[in-house]
């Protein structure tokens, strides 16, 4: 940990956005060559097909920070898929609370597709923070195998 | 020798007499023809070992220990089952696992040592809790269920409250670890030994670390992980692990326990890790009769017979399960009792899930209530 | 867990979704403004970005597509493409030229016995060419390859032009250029030196059937000042630069005064000092920020020791017995800007001043030679003495017959007169097959790039270019040693990942021998220069769909090829479904039913014509039996997976 504490000036966090095809991806689609090198994105159709299993399942691989990338409320393509990404977002919060987990790993940012100014602010700020909350703890080292029959 | 050859040894299945008993009683095989666990014994002891281990079928087994029971020769399936799932997970295989994983995932962070778990919300001020003391409650992943279920109004955690108020009840005030692990049962049981075993090692020592004698558990799966499992695959530790029906059946011929008059009807889910695996029937029975006024209908299929709740370590959850559920959740009803009392948690998770369906008939609709719980609110 | 075999993700080449058998285009936004900004359109971007990868020997081959003079256009190219970069915007440009150099540096270190193999003729016809220098040799190179006879006519003894008598060697060796031709060489065409042409018309008699007049201007302009041309002692600095790269090292004198404010005045002065002259001065009517020469040229000549006199105007050059003493000049002030922005140099009465000097260099411009034109020539010439052509096929007023180069445009760069090679190159096949010539070539149709892009470059690192290696002032003294020196590997590697690559796609077309099964396309759709197709192949069984909406998210560019692919809907497995009802419920199109099965148990249907794919449905299943095509579990789940094992 502390080898770690000393890194952090250099540390940039490697996160997963899951990212909504009809709002933000319009725009990452543009700068994804200008995104930090540990910044990965998965897109989907909505949003709310994000579940909080591959919130927890990025969080077990051992990412910094997950990043959910939505429609404002009104402006999702299928009406309802913002109301079920919010739902994922608040069970996976609560449980990511139970686990001690920072809640500055996990955010939800809704921005509609011409708002890049908005979604280039925020993830910059989310990045941030990232840097000040330090390197994610919880990966697991599963190359050492700790079984023997 | 291969590590299926010397499963096949360590669990007798080469006794197995081809009679059948096992797929007959199955709950699973009664519902889907293509599975039988006769079958699979005799693909293991005559067929390739590495088109077993690629089965899917592997993975549909409830590993709810019905069929050794009925097995002449003793042969232990279930044991089996978890050994050649090791073996396939080694190659990548797995079941399908429900909710997205998501419980796995959940159960995979938890190995990581530096993590400071928020899990103590629960202890409201009525609660009395030492720092040490003679007692430990090992609460499980009760507070996770609550937070990650939202949609079937749980309340879980109530379990583990009602545990302390026993225990308080009894002048008991139980230690409760802070940084205690998910107990890896389901790990263990979906062939993933590795997390299994990183969890088990951390909770060993975190619970030797306590300096406690005695260990109270109120969930099944825990109980058996921690009484048998552990010391198989880490080691000892060290106290005794009495499950809170075993420990409240204890305290009621001392005459301690004092119950409000009740006028319900019940009937009581024996949950597999439980009965058949710890033969814990007669404890929380005992205990029910005990509550004056309680009345227990006995479903047909109890004690040894009672069939599982459908499900197990967040597998292969689909139409059978449902099917199995549903058949239970009429029999329970048909007994014409209020409640079903279940003692594990996961019972409730999935006759609850089960309950909460869209298309399901009123026959199956019956409250359910947990053993624990129960006893608590019945407490003068 | 997952089984990511099936799931290739290559960023930025291609995109592939796990499942889907479809063709569909490369990302490629535009076109980067390096590319844009060079004359004969370099593709600085994909070099740059091989080199980052350590692919040495294909940036190479990348520059070499547009430039056969990597070595050359990397020491001494004016680099209008670093002025362009974007990163200059957050620090400093890329160091395009010396990553140039070094690429072509690092050939000349790993020549591997890769030798250039002469070019099979294919055609008939004969090209001739007058004069060696970038523009003709960059023509030559381009015929020769299209399968023409092609031959260079050169006045010199040696060919190169202004590259080898122009440039002193301290900037661009003569080996380098050497090399440059020497490749050329090897592809068949055949370089005349010696041979200057004094009938032009003759030639297209003589069995040549194009001529491309490619001659330079190395006429250096009069001063037109009283004493000029009176004494001994002033000598035209192309006159200068070429005595001195035929190996003249005499000192010139022991005060040089240089007039003009361009690339070959600095070179001069500095030859000049190199040569022994104790005093070198030059002097240039504007003001330092309208001196045309590079910055990084004048900030070398005067660590060197060369004066610099700005605002100050030659008057008239002052002699005794035959020979130059000195130069009166005038200081200047520059005016107010006039209507077009310019602020036009005014000399201020009365502040004449003597500069004693014994050798005094014009450098202010210089013009075409024509004298090698009969008198009764019947080409159109400007009053500058260049040629008039077409400013599109770089014809002349007569058939046959092309021109570029600095004998069109006066003096300009090096990559301009590669670029003017290149064009008339493509005229002269366009001539020489039939075609019509006043059909536009191609402009290479570059877009306006995004200027929003600024915005996340914000996040990038702050970094500062490479300091390109030089020789110490010592080192420099009386020789003709290169004083820039080459980049090492690793600097370059590091240098290149400052690129912010402009547009996605690098157009470096290295994913075609990288795709094993050969599966991406190439084709023009004349709206960009370059289009990349992937072909995945396709299952017959599945059915085809023209909705746009699906269409349109994965090939979000145009596509004119009909594409079959599954739709994005949601699909059932009918084991795993518990017939909860959970999607039934969620989903606000109705597109889920419950129907009930043969085992009694309710099991969900989806209708595929209603379901619009957004797959909250299958994040909401509690089983997995729902899922969303494309879109699955296990699909996510590996992405994350692989994109976390990076």
């Amino acid at each position: 940990m502390t080898k770690m504490h000393n890194k952090k000036s250099k540390f940039t966090p490697t996160i997963i956005s899951f990212v909504c095809n009809w709002s933000a991806y319009n725009i990452l689609r543009k700068i994804e060559f200008r995104l930090p090198a540990n910044m990965h994105y998965v897109r989907v159709m909505c949003l709310g097909r994000i579940n909080p299993s591959f919130i927890f399942k990025a969080f077990e691989l051992g990412v910094d920070g997950v990043l959910l990338l939505g429609c404002p409320p009104g402006e999702c393509h299928y009406n309802f898929g913002n109301r079920i990404a919010e739902e994922h977002f608040n069970i996976a919060n609560n449980v990511m609370h139970l686990l001690g987990v920072e809640k500055e790993r996990l955010s939800l940012i809704q921005v509609s597709n011409k708002d890049y100014l908005i979604l280039v602010r925020s993830m910059k700020k989310f990045i941030n923070v990232l840097k000040r909350v330090g390197p994610n703890p919880f990966k697991i080292d599963t190359s050492e195998k700790v079984w023997t029959p | 020798m291969d590590a299926i050859d010397k499963a096949i040894k360590r669990t007798k299945v080469y006794y197995c007499l081809d009679c059948g008993k096992c797929t007959s009683i199955c709950p699973i095989a009664l519902r889907n023809p293509d599975y039988s666990p006769r079958r699979i014994v005799s693909s293991a002891i005559h067929g390739s070992h590495e088109y077993l281990l690629k089965d899917n079928l592997l993975w549909e087994c409830l590993t709810c220990k019905m069929c050794d029971e009925r097995c002449p020769s003793d042969v232990y399936y279930s044991e089996f089952i978890r050994d050649v799932r090791i073996e396939a997970g080694k190659i990548g295989q797995e079941g399908e696992c429900s909710h997205g994983g998501a419980i796995q995932s959940l159960m995979r962070i938890m190995t990581q040592p530096d993590l400071k778990q928020n899990r103590l919300a629960w202890i409201s001020e009525d609660l009395k809790v030492a720092k040490e003391g003679e007692y430990l409650y090992f609460v499980g992943c009760l507070p996770y269920f609550d937070a990650f279920f939202t949609d079937l109004n749980l309340n879980t955690i109530s379990i583990a409250k009602s545990a302390v108020k026993i225990l308080n009840y009894l002048g008991i005030e139980p230690v409760i670890m802070e940084n205690e692990r998910c107990c890896g049962h389901d790990l263990l049981w979906t062939g993933d030994i590795e997390n299994f075993i990183r969890l088990a090692r951390f909770n060993l020592s975190e619970i030797k670390k306590t300096g406690c004698k005695k260990l109270i558990v109120s969930c099944p799966e825990c109980y058996t992980t921690l009484k048998i499992d552990y010391p198989k695959y880490v080691g000892d530790l060290g106290m005794d692990i009495i499950h809170i029906s075993e420990f409240l059946a204890e305290n009621l011929t001392d005459d301690k326990l004092k119950f409000k008059k009740s006028k319900k009807k019940v009937t009581y889910q024996d949950p597999c890790r439980l009965g058949r695996y710890s033969g814990i029937y007669e404890q929380p029975r005992d205990i029910i009769k005990a509550i004056d006024g309680l009345k227990l209908n006995e479903m047909e299929k109890n004690r040894k017979n009672a069939v599982c709740c459908g499900t197990s370590a967040w597998i292969n959850c689909n139409s059978v399960s449902k099917q199995i559920q549903i058949d239970r959740l009429i029999e329970a009803k048909s007994t014409g009792a209020d409640f079903l009392i279940t003692a594990c948690p996961k019972c409730q998770i999935h006759f609850k899930c089960a309950m909460n369906d869209r298309n399901v008939s009123k026959d199956t609709k019956i409250k359910i209530m947990d053993f624990t719980a129960l006893v608590a609110n019945s407490l003068e | 867990m997952t089984n990511i075999d099936d799931i290739i993700d290559r960023e930025g080449v291609c995109l592939k979704i796990a499942e889907i058998d479809a063709k569909f285009r490369i990302k490629k936004i535009d076109s980067s403004p390096c590319r844009v900004a060079c004359p004969a359109g370099v593709n600085v971007k994909a070099y740059l970005g091989l080199i980052a990868l350590g692919k040495f020997e294909q940036a190479l081959e990348v520059v070499k597509k547009t430039n056969p003079f990597p070595g050359i256009c990397g020491r001494i190219c004016t680099y209008p493409c670093e002025s362009e970069c974007r990163r200059s915007e957050i620090d400093e440009p890329i160091a395009i030229r010396a990553l140039k150099r070094f690429i072509a540096d690092y050939e000349l270190k790993h020549a591997k016995g890769k030798k250039t193999k002469p070019i099979k003729r294919t055609k008939r016809e004969k090209i001739a060419i007058i004069g060696s220098g970038p523009a003709g040799l960059t023509a030559a190179n381009d015929l020769i390859r299209s399968g023409y006879s092609v031959t260079v006519f050169e006045a010199l003894p040696v060919a190169g032009g202004m590259m080898t008598v122009g440039i002193p060697a301290y900037r661009l060796p003569k080996e380098i250029i050497q090399i440059g031709i020497d490749t050329i060489a090897t592809l068949g065409v055949k370089i005349r030196t010696n041979t200057k042409i004094t009938d032009v018309d003759s030639l297209l008699n003589s069995g040549y059937d194009a001529v491309f007049i490619a001659i330079g201007a190395h006429k250096g302009l009069k001063l037109n000042i009283p004493g000029e041309g009176d004494y001994k002692g002033l000598i035209d600095c192309t006159t200068f630069l070429k005595k001195v790269s035929f190996g003249d090292r005499n000192k010139p004198g022991k005060i040089v005064i240089v007039i003009g404010g361009g690339n070959s005045a600095v070179d001069s002065a500095r030859t000049a000092l190199r040569l022994g002259s104790d005093e070198v001065h030059i002097l240039y009517r504007r003001s330092r920020r309208e001196m045309p020469a590079d910055e990084l040229e004048i900030n070398d000549a005067e660590l060197e020791g060369v004066k610099i006199h700005y605002l100050v105007a030659p008057v008239k050059i002052l002699g005794k017995d035959n020979k130059v003493i000195g130069l009166e000049c005038i200081k200047m002030r520059l005016s107010e800007p006039d209507d077009s922005g310019r602020r036009k140099p005014v000399p201020i009465e009365g502040s004449e001043f003597v500069i004693d000097a014994d050798i005094v260099i014009p450098a202010i411009s210089q013009k075409p030679d024509l004298s090698f034109l009969p008198r009764n020539h019947d080409f159109e010439i400007s009053k500058w003495d260049t040629f008039e052509v077409d400013p599109y096929t770089f014809a002349t007023n007569k058939p046959g017959f092309f021109a570029g180069g600095d004998a069109v445009t006066g003096p300009k760069t090096v990559i301009d007169a590669t670029a003017a090679g290149h064009r008339a190159a493509k005229s002269i096949d366009r001539y020489l097959s039939g075609k019509d010539l006043k059909e536009r070539i191609s402009e290479g149709g570059f877009g306006e790039r995004e200027l929003e892009l600024s915005f996340v470059d914000t996040m990038i690192e702050k970094k500062k270019c490479v300091q390109v290696p030089k020789l110490t002032l010592q080192e420099r003294r009386g020789n003709f040693n290169e004083v820039e020196l080459s980049l090492t590997e690793e600097q370059a590697i590091e240098e290149a990942k400052r690129c912010l690559r402009c547009g996605p796609c690098m157009e470096c077309v290295e994913c075609r021998p990288d795709c094993d099964k050969k599966l991406i396309v190439l084709s023009s759709t004349g709206l960009t220069e370059e289009d990349f197709l992937i072909r995945i192949h396709w299952a017959p069984e599945q059915f085809p769909v023209t909705d746009n909406s699906w269409n349109g998210f994965l090939c979000w560019q145009r596509m004119e090829i009909p594409v079959v692919v599954d739709p994005v809907v949601c699909i059932v497995k009918e084991d795993f479904c518990r017939g909860c009802g959970r999607c039934e419920e969620v989903c606000e199109y109705s597109a889920i039913k419950m129907v009930k099965g043969e085992s009694g148990v309710f099991i969900a249907n989806v209708d595929q014509s209603i379901c619009r794919g957004c797959g909250i449905c299958a994040a909401i299943c509690p089983s997995g039996a729902m899922m969303a095509r494309h879109f699955t579990d296990k699909w996510i789940s590996g992405v994350i997976e692989e994109k976390l094992k990076q």
